[in-house]
């Protein structure tokens, strides 16, 4: 991101070139806050050169829209591109924000940031109140509520794990997938439309509740993110990953501090909820406060490997980075995830054995690391959890979780102290009907 | 301008103790710019500081500065155009000798000795203006041994005297690291104020996030001899010190991607 700043017509203007996302919206947010520091109060941002605007870009152009506006100010957006001309349409805030008027005329929304969409298919609204079931699981107390008896989740497959091992995944062959709030994913992803875009971004992603978050593995330090915004919907590219749409069934909750391990292992989490929801596959998300987290994250993106194999050593060091000490304790963590007892040839190659080598889970989950805050107690809802989560904090990392089961420096899998776990059984088209 | 071409430097080479302590190190420095250097011990910081100083002859490479080849320069007719500055505040000073005899060391660096170790009035006149402003009281020590300072004061001074004749470039070797909190932000604040007034070109080194996000306006990071990262323009504008922790994470995660690891990765990854 470059910025040049000059003086026209008695307003700032701020040359912006580049991309207006988690890792470059704070360094705008600098330039604009020194701008209005050295008096300037009538901002116009040239966004000539801006061809992608994500969430967190979106957050502080509102921002400073308000506050400029509180001081008898202005904030304005001119010039913009037809890419990101379209995406301040969609979120409703071209209206605001954008001088020249737009040919397209954006829908009358609230610029709040993500909170146009907390009704409509939320899963966990559905049903009245009634009380949790509760036991114990290893110790560690749990409580499941019901949210919709019949609610169920219909799997797809994208693209082709398989690949990823002879490095001979395209971003040309990646699907766009819209993650609308009855969407959950988990794959490899990037943000953008055009191959030339997201070659050498794709990284790990999730999508949970009209949110989807990618770490991209272009040297940004930052997941970029991306929320419902009035018509605007998260869209993520996926060289390959697991997709469910549909509704979740349990909200389990789960407190470890009075148990012996005073934590829950991620795979006996999931074997709880596989058997309270009488399930032998399902999708689900955690939010969760992190015990340590296992797991490992793309360094570079896997369409640029070109046919070489990410798994040589020591090419592998380019490629991935191991947690090789359990991190990110006392974080708080959203997963999205699937487990599959026995899956079908074609979902198997998307799945990895999870917890104990005597009785591994198969399942691939995502989790985005946030800083930690305490989470509120009883019956949660997704929507207004994650909404909340991404309204006040970014993601710090998003990373693939394994377990670890060297002999002697296994580092275990990851671990969680108290939480909630969305969960709703998974219909696998590819598995042939067993009853 | 600084300028050094591919420097190579071993340790003990063909012994048990061989280090490569510098592999092909280039860098190049605009006038003016104050480069900040960090990594993890033993990655060749100080190395490249001494090869630059001339503590040491280079194996091979260039080195030049302000337009002259100064590669096999010896140490001494480096000091002319050099001030340096060192973490110990017991080097760079002769401790027996007064603050006013260290500092007309100072102002005569690299002229030929003999002209006698006392200051004329004139330039006394000026170092105590000097050490006026630095605001520790020393102004009326003038003639106290140096030995006699605190660590903070003996490091305020030997910036001084480093940056006395305004030097092509100030060398900065963890000068702050041994000093309490508070001697050290002094310390920080002069050479802050110095830099910035005389328009020094700098190599610091730091192990600092701190220092190295709040100071200068480029940062390396070395690793085994090299340079791994080096951020400048608008990457150097918004790192954090965070930013920079994460770095080292991750150069330390690298190491410990062993066979193992790489076979585990392999099993569960996708
Ligand atoms: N004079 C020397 N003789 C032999 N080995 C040396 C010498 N000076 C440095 N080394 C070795 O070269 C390597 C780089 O050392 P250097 O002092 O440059 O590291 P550094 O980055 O400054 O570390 P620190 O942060 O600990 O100061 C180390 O392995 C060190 O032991
Ligand atoms: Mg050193």
């Amino acid at each position: 991101m470059e910025i040049t700043t000059h003086i026209h017509e008695e307003r700032c203007v701020l040359e912006l070139n580049g991309r207006l996302d988690a890792n470059w919206s704070e360094h705008v947010g600098q330039a604009i806050e020194t701008a209005i520091r050295s008096g300037q109060h009538h901002l116009d941002l040239d966004f000539g050169k801006i061809h992608y605007v994500s969430s967190a870009g979106l957050r502080i152009l509102i921002k400073y829209f308000k506050q400029l506006k509180s001081a008898r100010g202005s904030l304005r957006i001119v010039r913009p591109t037809a890419d990101a001309l379209e995406i301040l349409n969609l979120s409703g805030m071209s209206s605001l924000l954008v001088h020249h008027p737009s040919p397209t005329p954006a829908p009358p929304t609230s610029p709040a940031i993500a909170s146009a969409t907390a009704t409509a298919t939320a899963p966990a609204t559905a049903t009245a109140p009634t009380p949790p079931r509760e036991w114990q699981h290893e110790g560690v107390a749990m409580a499941a509520y019901e949210l919709d008896p019949q609610a169920r989740l219909t799997l797809e497959l994208v693209g082709h794990p398989e690949n990823f091992g002879q490095g001979s995944l395209q971003a040309a062959e990646s699907t766009v997938v819209r993650c609308a709030s009855d969407v959950i994913a988990v794959g490899l992803g990037a943000f953008g439309r055009h191959a030339d875009d997201t070659r050498t971004r794709f990284g790990e992603s999730l999508a949970v509740a009209g949110t989807a978050l990618s770490m991209p593995t272009d040297g940004s330090s930052l997941p970029d993110y991306q929320v419902t915004e009035a018509s605007l919907v998260p869209e993520l590219s996926l060289l390959y990953g697991l997709v469910a749409r549909g509704a979740f069934r349990h909200l389990l909750r789960f407190e470890a501090a009075a148990s012996p391990r005073g934590t829950l292992g991620l795979s006996s989490l999931l074997n709880a909820a596989l058997e309270n929801t009488a399930t032998g596959a399902a999708g689900f998300v955690i939010l969760a406060e992190s015990a340590g987290l296992v797991g490992a994250t793309l360094r570079q993106s896997p369409a640029l490997a070109g046919g070489r194999s990410p798994w040589e050593f020591p090419a592998i060091r380019d490629w991935l980075s191991f947690t090789t000490e359990r991190t990110d304790e006392r974080s708080v963590i959203l997963i999205t995830g699937f487990a599959v007892r026995t899956p079908s040839p074609a979902t198997a190659p998307f799945l990895r054995p999870l917890g104990s080598t005597a009785s591994p889970l198969p399942a691939h989950c995502h989790a985005a690391v946030f800083p930690y805050r305490p989470l509120p107690k009883g019956r949660l809802d997704l929507m207004e959890s994650v909404t909340s989560l991404l309204g006040t904090d970014s993601a710090q990392t998003v990373l693939h979780l394994m377990s670890d089961d060297r002999p002697f420096e296994g580092l275990g899998e990851t671990d969680l102290m108290r939480g909630a776990c969305w969960v709703g059984p998974l219909d696998d088209p590819s598995t042939p009907r067993a009853n | 301008m600084l300028e050094v071409v591919d420097l190579l430097k071993t340790f003990n080479p063909g012994t048990p103790n061989e280090v490569r302590a510098l592999r092909s190190v280039t860098l190049r420095l605009e006038p003016s710019s104050f480069l900040i250097i960090i990594g993890t011990n033993g990655s060749g910081k100080s190395t490249l500081l001494n090869a630059v100083a001339g503590t040491f002859l280079v194996d091979t490479g260039t080195i030049t500065l302000a337009g002259q080849n100064i590669t096999r320069w010896p140490e001494h007719r480096r000091a002319r155009l050099i001030g340096r500055v060192f973490q110990n505040p017991f080097s760079g000073t002769a401790p027996s000798m007064s603050i006013a005899e260290n500092l007309a060391l100072a102002a005569r660096r690299g002229q030929p000795r003999g002209f006698g170790w006392t200051l004329n009035r004139r330039l006394r006149e000026e170092l105590r203006e000097r050490i006026r402003s630095l605001n520790m009281g020393l102004e009326n020590r003038l003639d106290n041994a140096i030995g006699s300072l605190s660590g903070g004061q003996r490091q305020a001074l030997t910036l001084i005297m480093a940056s006395w004749l305004k030097p092509e470039l100030l060398l900065l070797d963890e000068h702050t690291a041994a000093l309490d909190p508070k001697s050290a932000d002094q310390v920080i604040r002069l050479t802050h104020e110095i830099i910035e007034r005389d328009r020094l070109t700098t190599l610091m080194v730091t192990h600092s996030m701190q220092q190295a996000v709040h100071l200068g306006d480029r940062i390396i990071m070395m690793h085994k001899g090299q340079i791994l990262h080096d951020l400048q323009g608008p990457e150097r504008a918004r790192v954090r010190p965070e930013d920079l922790l994460r770095r080292f994470d991750d150069v330390r995660r690298r190491e410990q991607l062993d066979p193992a690891v790489a076979e585990l990765l392999q099993q569960r990854y996708v």
